[in-house]
C-alpha cells in the first residue's frame, strides 16, 4: 500500500470520524421520534419498526402549526426587507464616497457586535411603550421582526458592501458613462449580478431568524398566537419530557425540517457563507 | 461641435497629489489626439476628468461650447472605451451594444437596427450578438467595447488603453482599425496610452505628458523630430535616445570625461553644460570615408538582434551609453569593443540645466 493511499485512508478515516460526531445527536433524536412512548427507549437506538405517530401527535398537541406561521411570517419579512435594504446600504457604501461613510459604516457594524442576550432587556421596555407613539408592540410579530430587520440589515450590509466592492469599478463607471442614475446602475447593472450573494444573505437570515429564540421567549411568550415554533418547542418540551421524549424529540425534528429542506435545495449558498467567515453567533 | 478644450484643468487629491497641473488643451472636432506618457504622469486621470469620472479641482472642461466641468458624465455626450472592456456580463451583445440606447428609450426597432450597423461596422457577425461577454474571445470583446461606443453617435470618443489586453498582434491589427473607424465616423477621440508605437501610428496629434504637466504637444513627426525636452525625447523612440551630459571643453568641442564631440559653429552660442541627444539611427558602427563623427570607443553592454536591423548598446569613456544601430543581423559578444561614429546631423542639444531643447543639428 502506497504512502498516498494511507494518507487518504486516513484523512477519510478522520472525515468520517467527525462526522459521525457531528451527525451522532441529530441521528438520536430522529431515531427516537421514530419510536413509540412504549418502546421505552434509552441512548441511541435504531427503529426497527419506525412509527410516524409522534409526529402527528407533536404536532397537534404542540400546536405547532400556529409556530410555524409565526416563524414564517417573521423570518420571511425580516429576510425580505433585510435584503432589500442591505443591497440599498451595501450599495451606498460599497460604491460611493459620501461625508460621514467611515464614520458611519462602523456604526452599522455595531449591529453585529451586540448580541441580543444584551439587548433584549432594553428592547422589553422599548416595545411595551414604544417612544413617541405610545404603543405596545410586545406579544406582536413587530417586537420579533424589527430588531431582527435591525440585526440583518447590520450583517446585510457588510455582506453587500463586500460583494459590490468586488465588481469592478469601471462597470458602473461605463454604465453613468451610458446614461444610468445613481438607481439605474443598481438595479440594470449590479443587482442582476449580486443575485448569488443576494440569496446567500437570504439563506443565512432565514436561517438566522427562524431559529432566533431569545427575543421571542422575553418579547412574545404571553401570546400562544405569535410565538414562534423555535419558542413552542421549548414550552412543549418542558410539559412533555418526562411524560413522552418521543414526541419531544418528534417536534424537535419537526421545526428543524425547514431550515433542513432550505440547506438541501440551497446548500451551495449556505456553505459559501459559511467559508465567507461572514457568520454571526 | 466636438472640440475639447482643458482651461487650467487641475486635479489634486486629497493627500495633496497633483495628479493633474494646470493643463491648457485644445483638441479640434474630429481630431484624433493621444495622450502617451508613463505610469502615473496623469494621462488616465485628465482622460476621467474630460468624461466627468473625476472632479476637477481647478479649470474648466468644455466640449463644444458647454463647460462640462460639474456636469455628470451621463450628459457630457461621450462614450468611454475601458481598458477592461467593462461589458456587462449579464447582458448579451446585442443587449451590451443597446443599453445606451434602451436607457436614452430609443424605439425598439430602432436600437435593433443601429445595433446590426454597428456590428456590421465592426466586424461583429450577427452569430455572436446573442452571446454573453464571458463566451468571447478578447479581441471580439473588444470590439463590443468599442460598439457600445459608437453605437450612441456621440460628441468624443475616450479611450484609456483600450489595447494593452490584447497580444502583440491583435494590438498591431486593432490599432488599425481602431485608426480608421475613428476616420470613418469623424469623432474626436481622446486615446490614452503608455505604448508610443501606438501614440505614434494612431494620432493626429499626441501630448506627451509626465508628472501631470503636459510637456510637448505636436504631430507625432515633429515630437520624434524636434522633442521640446530630455524628457520627451528619451520617452519617444525606441530604442530610447542617448542623453549625455557634457561640458564646454575648448574651441567648438565639449566633453564628457575622455569623450570629446566637436560641435562645430553653433558651438558658440551654446551654455556651458548642455545635453547631447543621438537617436540609434544616427550611430553606426565606423567606417573610414564615412561622414561620422568619431571614431568612438565603445564597450559592448547588450546586443538586441530583430532580424532586419540590430541594436548594439554601448557604454564609451566617461560612462556615456549609446545605442548603434546596425542593419541585418549582426553577431556581437558583450563585453568587447566596437568603434562607431555619429551622424551629425540630426543631433539634438538641450540645455544642461533646464533640459528644454536647443537646437537641432
Amino acid at each position: 500500500m502506497t504512502a498516498g493511499r494511507l494518507e487518504r485512508i486516513g484523512s477519510y478515516g478522520v472525515l468520517a470520524a467527525f462526522a459521525f460526531l457531528a451527525i451522532y445527536p441529530i441521528l438520536s433524536i430522529l431515531f427516537l421520534a421514530l419510536h413509540t412512548k412504549t418502546d421505552l427507549v434509552t441512548g441511541f437506538a435504531f427503529p426497527l419498526h419506525p412509527d410516524l405517530s409522534s409526529f402527528k401527535a407533536a404536532w397537534t398537541e404542540g400546536h405547532f402549526a400556529t409556530g410555524f406561521k409565526s416563524s414564517f411570517i417573521v423570518a420571511a419579512t425580516v429576510t425580505a426587507v433585510s435584503a432589500v435594504l442591505s443591497i440599498g446600504t451595501g450599495y451606498a457604501f460599497g460604491t460611493m464616497r459620501f461625508f460621514g461613510d467611515s464614520i458611519l459604516f462602523p456604526i452599522f457594524l455595531l449591529g453585529i457586535i451586540f448580541p441580543y442576550e444584551a439587548t433584549v432587556i432594553p428592547l422589553y421596555y422599548d416595545f411595551q411603550d414604544v417612544p413617541l407613539l405610545h404603543i405596545n408592540l410586545l406579544n406582536t410579530y413587530w417586537a420579533l421582526i424589527l430588531p431582527q430587520i435591525g440585526q440583518s440589515v447590520a450583517f446585510g450590509t457588510f455582506w453587500m458592501r463586500a460583494f459590490f466592492r468586488s465588481v469592478p469599478p469601471s462597470l458602473v463607471e461605463a454604465a453613468r458613462i451610458d446614461g444610468a442614475s445613481s438607481f439605474g446602475v443598481l438595479w440594470r447593472v449590479l443587482v442582476p449580478q449580486a443575485r448569488p450573494a443576494v440569496m446567500t444573505l437570504s439563506v443565512l437570515v432565514f436561517v438566522y431568524t427562524w431559529n432566533e429564540f431569545l427575543l421571542a421567549l422575553v418579547l412574545v411568550s404571553g401570546s400562544e398566537s405569535h410565538q414562534t415554533a423555535p419558542l413552542g418547542l421549548s414550552f412543549f418540551a418542558g410539559a412533555a419530557r418526562a411524560g413522552d421524549p418521543t414526541k419531544v424529540a418528534a417536534a424537535a425534528v419537526l421545526v428543524a425540517m425547514p431550515i433542513v429542506f432550505v440547506y438541501l435545495f440551497l446548500q451551495r449558498h449556505f456553505v459559501r457563507g459559511m467559508l465567507a467567515g461572514a457568520l454571526k453567533e | 461641435m466636438g472640440e475639447i478644450r482643458l482651461d487650467a484643468a487641475t486635479k489634486v487629491y486629497a493627500n495633496g497629489v497633483r495628479a493633474v497641473d494646470s493643463v491648457e488643451l485644445t483638441i479640434a472636432d474630429g481630431e484624433f489626439m493621444v495622450l502617451v506618457g508613463p505610469s502615473g504622469c496623469g494621462k488616465s486621470t485628465l482622460l476621467r476628468m474630460i468624461a466627468g469620472l473625476e472632479h476637477v479641482t481647478e479649470g474648466r472642461i468644455l466640449i463644444g461650447d458647454t463647460d462640462v466641468t460639474s456636469m455628470q458624465p451621463r450628459l457630457r455626450d461621450i462614450a468611454m472605451v475601458f481598458q477592461d472592456y467593462a461589458l456587462y456580463p449579464q447582458m448579451t451583445v446585442r443587449e451590451n451594444l443597446g443599453f445606451a440606447l434602451k436607457l436614452r428609450r430609443v424605439p425598439k426597432q430602432q436600437r435593433e437596427a443601429r445595433v446590426v450597423e454597428v456590428a456590421k461596422i465592426l466586424g461583429l457577425d450577427e452569430t455572436l450578438l446573442d452571446r454573453k461577454p464571458g463566451l468571447l474571445s478578447g479581441g471580439q470583446r473588444q470590439r463590443v467595447a468599442m460598439g457600445r461606443a459608437v453605437v450612441r453617435q456621440p460628441a468624443a470618443f475616450l479611450m484609456d488603453e483600450p489595447l494593452s489586453n490584447l497580444d502583440a498582434k491583435l494590438r498591431a491589427q486593432t490599432r488599425g482599425e481602431i485608426k480608421r473607424l475613428q476616420r470613418t465616423v469623424n469623432t474626436t477621440t481622446v486615446y490614452v496610452t503608455h505604448d508610443q508605437v501606438e501614440a505614434m501610428t494612431m494620432g493626429d496629434r499626441i501630448a506627451v505628458m509626465s508628472d501631470g504637466r503636459i510637456e510637448q504637444v505636436g504631430a507625432p513627426d515633429t515630437v520624434y523630430s524636434r522633442p521640446a525636452n530630455t524628457f520627451v525625447a528619451a520617452f519617444i523612440g525606441s530604442p530610447a535616445m542617448a542623453l549625455v551630459e557634457m561640458s564646454r571643453a575648448e574651441g567648438d568641442t565639449f566633453a564628457r570625461g575622455g569623450l570629446r564631440f566637436p560641435l562645430g559653429d553653433i558651438a558658440a552660442s551654446l551654455p556651458e553644460e548642455i545635453v547631447v541627444g543621438v537617436r540609434p539611427e544616427l550611430c553606426r558602427l565606423w567606417a573610414d570615408g564615412a561622414d561620422l563623427v568619431g571614431p568612438f570607443d565603445g564597450t559592448i553592454d547588450y546586443v538586441e538582434s530583430l532580424g532586419r536591423e540590430t541594436f548594439i548598446g554601448v557604454t564609451v569613456e566617461g560612462d556615456a551609453g549609446f545605442v548603434i544601430e546596425a542593419e541585418g543581423s549582426l553577431r556581437a559578444t558583450i563585453g568587447e569593443t566596437v568603434s562607431f561614429g555619429v551622424a551629425r546631423r540630426g543631433i539634438h542639444l538641450f540645455d544642461g540645466g533646464t533640459r528644454a531643447a536647443i537646437a537641432t543639428l
